[in-house]
């Protein structure tokens, strides 16, 4: 009997030890999000991944500086210093914030939710956060991305892009597919890539385009689109790519010459047109040899703004033909 | 120091609605007043339903060749001359305008064609004309040309022009041609005396400028224009700030800032009405950009400018722009509206409150700018900006320090706004 009611006794406490070790944690309390500041103290692996981005650099880039002549050019702040997103319709324009303007694009502008707290694209967010993210399926939606990068038409190039180029899917179903892969964070977590790769990361470029040739009867060079969903370059009309060439004869290499520009031009420069190269088109140009010419070099030069030197430009790909 | 400040600073993502058609009232904020339920309304489409068939054909009647031939042959004299004018007198005006138009409008027109179409809308001054004139500033890149429009503007009483024609003077650069047709202007300038030389242009030329800048009027031009065909063009140069691409609105605000405050101001607070924000927002945007001049109108034309927009401020989705147009528009008496949100608002609202009171508030405001400055609840740009505002209103307090976060070209911006602040109305 005495063993029974001990073992009874146990067993209760045991069951009540037990839920007092496994007890749910309390949530800390819910925090109003007034600052993108506020992100970056708890999130340091996203924080590190923007703060390497160009988002975060959107207000303060010396280049952007320059074009909005420090923005008193006011018409540049809706995109550069934006309120968030979500509290425009899906892909219409946002407009200017009025506050901590240095931030650029910072976290809020896209995660902040309309109702307050924060949106996520994560299908199970931690209802444990101080910021109590909720899952918003339109954060990951091309038209969150739109609201800025389709004012030159870029998600427009996008919705018209070949879904395969060379049997390789090519457009995912958003812009996250290629500007946020997937990246792993302290802890093995599995989050996504803040940095936002694109124009200004060589690796990106490489794998957008593709500059060949071959020197048949004479010497051809072709630059392929295969891996950019948009334009080749595209959104700014300042970006521009050139294939510059040059010719080896008697043992020397001459001056590099200019041969083509891939660039959406500024609206005043009336005498250019559109060369933007097209997702998955190729651009192709037969060149006429010099007399003696050994041997013909082609390179591909991505420019920031159309008038930045060779050597400040970034040098794409590079190829050396022979007869 | 986070943690501390997001107690003040309350919601800085003003619980809004996703859709910012909508028209349905949004909550007041420091006072707990509603937005009347009429306010937004329908503003732009009545008004361009209203005017339809007013204002310039849109399609051209006459081929740009034709119209060079005839504005050439107009100025060759003689009989010739004589042929043309009748031709182009037998036009109906808002016709031959439009086509003068678009002739100037047309990127690839050479500069000569430009400058024939600019002395015909000059001689024209037919008002309609003023609002697509007026953008021709903003893309009209040959100087030449750049004096010719700056003489038709001119004689429309707009005088936006004349920063161009101070530009092709003082450049030596400039052909001789453009300095002859820049020295033109000056001779038709307003109030500028009889006989007057070339020094004495210049004088009234940069008086005239900085009445334009102070008061968006000129010496004899009357406050207002009493003509349908020029409300219905404005109106349509107002429907431009709805557009998703950006060019359209910023089109749009380059050429309402430029007009004289008669014409566009009372257009555009009926249009800070409307049931689009993008509409509305573009509309304040521009009432701010215009700045001073806007406090100026409302003192001579005794508009109740405070009333509308003390209403306004109730609409949570604009307000960040109701408080900029009130900051911008100079008058010390809009602080008593801006105040309640440097105190009460949102970290959004408290900026854009303390950047309102830098352009405008007087001595009354020193108190509470003093305990916003002693409390955390404020952004880099509030902070400076009041900083700014207490070091003229109290030249005892230590000057003003741009703080961490500050971007240049913010901080330079509210140093203009403080510099300026010896011209408000």
């Amino acid at each position: 009997m005495i063993a029974r009611f001990l073992a009874l006794l146990f067993g209760v406490g045991g069951i009540g030890v037990l839920a007092l070790v496994f007890r749910p944690e309390p949530a800390p309390e819910a925090i109003e999000i007034a600052s993108s500041r506020q992100c970056l103290e708890c999130h340091p692996g996203v924080a590190a991944e923007w703060q390497a981005s160009h988002h975060a650099i959107a207000y303060t880039n010396p280049e952007v500086v320059k074009l909005s002549q420090d923005f008193r050019n006011e018409e540049c702040l809706a995109c550069h210093a934006p309120r968030p997103v979500l509290q425009f319709e899906p892909g219409q324009r946002v407009l200017a914030r009025a506050s901590e303007r240095a931030l650029g694009v910072d976290c809020l502008a896209c995660h902040a939710h309309p109702d307050g707290g924060v949106a996520t694209g994560n299908p199970q967010p931690s209802a444990k956060a101080p910021c109590r993210p909720r899952t918003v399926e339109r954060i990951q939606a091309v038209d969150h991305c739109g609201s800025c990068h389709n004012q030159h038409g870029t998600v427009e190039q996008w919705k018209a892009s070949p879904a395969e180029i060379e049997g390789q899917p090519i457009r995912g179903e958003n812009c996250l597919h290629c500007h946020m892969p997937v990246a792993w964070r302290q802890g093995g977590r599995q989050g996504f890539d803040h940095s936002f790769k694109a124009a200004h990361d060589l690796e990106s470029l490489q794998k957008a385009v593709r500059l060949t040739g071959e020197w048949r009867e004479a010497p051809v060079v072709r630059l392929f689109n295969f891996g950019a969903a948009h334009n080749f370059p595209t959104d700014e009309r300042s970006r521009a790519a050139d294939v510059q060439v040059r010719w080896r004869t008697a043992g020397e290499w001459g001056e590099w010459e200019h041969l083509w520009r891939f660039r959406d031009p500024y609206r005043d420069e009336t005498d250019l047109t559109n060369t933007q190269l097209p997702s998955g088109e190729t651009w192709e140009r037969e060149l006429e040899p010099p007399e003696g010419a050994q041997a013909l070099a082609a390179r591909l030069l991505y420019r920031t703004n159309p008038y930045q030197p060779d050597d400040e430009a970034t040098e794409v790909a590079a190829l050396e033909l022979k007869p | 120091m986070w943690l501390a400040f997001l107690v003040g600073a309350g919601a800085a993502i003003a619980p809004t609605s996703c859709a910012p058609e909508a028209a349905t009232p949004e909550s007041g904020g420091p006072g707990g007043a509603e937005l009347p339920p009429d306010w937004l309304r329908p503003v732009l489409d009545q008004r361009l339903a209203e005017f339809e068939g007013v204002g310039m054909p849109a399609e051209p009647k006459l081929s740009a060749l034709e119209l060079v031939d005839l504005l050439d042959g107009a100025n060759a004299g003689g009989r010739v001359g004589r042929m043309a004018e009748r031709e182009l007198a037998a036009q109906p005006p808002l016709q031959l305008a439009a086509d003068l138009l678009a002739i100037v409008e047309d990127r690839l027109a050479p500069p000569a064609n430009k400058v024939l179409a600019y002395d015909r809308l000059g001689r024209l001054a037919l008002p309609a004309s003023l609002p697509r004139l007026a953008l021709r500033l903003k893309y009209e890149k040959d100087w030449f040309a750049n004096a010719f429009l700056a003489a038709a503007l001119l004689q429309h009483g707009n005088a936006s022009g004349l920063d161009a024609v101070r530009t092709v003077l003082a450049t030596e650069e400039a052909s001789p041609q453009a300095r002859a047709a820049a020295a033109a202007v000056l001779t038709s300038l307003p109030g500028l005396a009889e006989g007057a030389d070339f020094e004495a242009q210049w004088q009234r030329l940069l008086t005239v400028q900085r009445e334009w800048e102070l008061q968006r009027l000129l010496e004899g031009s009357p406050e207002a224009v009493d003509d349908a065909d020029l409300a219905a063009e404005a109106w349509r140069m107002i429907a431009r700030l709805r557009s998703q691409p950006l060019r359209p609105v910023d089109d749009a605000r380059f050429s309402l800032r430029r007009m004289r405050c008669g014409i566009v101001v009372p257009l555009l607070l009926e249009a800070s009405r409307d049931q689009s924000l993008y509409v509305r927002e573009g509309a304040l945007q521009t009432l701010g950009w215009i700045g001073y001049p806007v406090g100026a109108w409302a003192k001579r034309t005794g508009y109740d400018y405070l009333g509308h927009f003390r209403t306004a401020l109730l609409d949570a989705r604009a307000r960040l722009r109701v408080l900029e147009a009130l900051g911008a528009s100079g008058a010390a008496a809009a602080a008593e509206l801006i105040l309640p949100w440097l105190e009460a608002g949102s970290f959004e609202e408290r900026s854009a409150a303390a950047d309102a009171l830098l352009r405008c508030a007087g001595e009354e405001a020193l108190p509470a700018v003093r305990e916003a400055l002693a409390g955390d609840g404020l952004g880099p740009e509030a902070r400076y900006a009041l900083e700014l505002l207490r070091a003229e209103l109290d030249p005892t307090s230590a000057p003003a320090a741009a703080p961490p976060g500050l971007a240049s070209g913010e901080r330079d911006r509210r140093d203009r706004w403080a510099a300026e602040r010896a011209r408000r109305p």
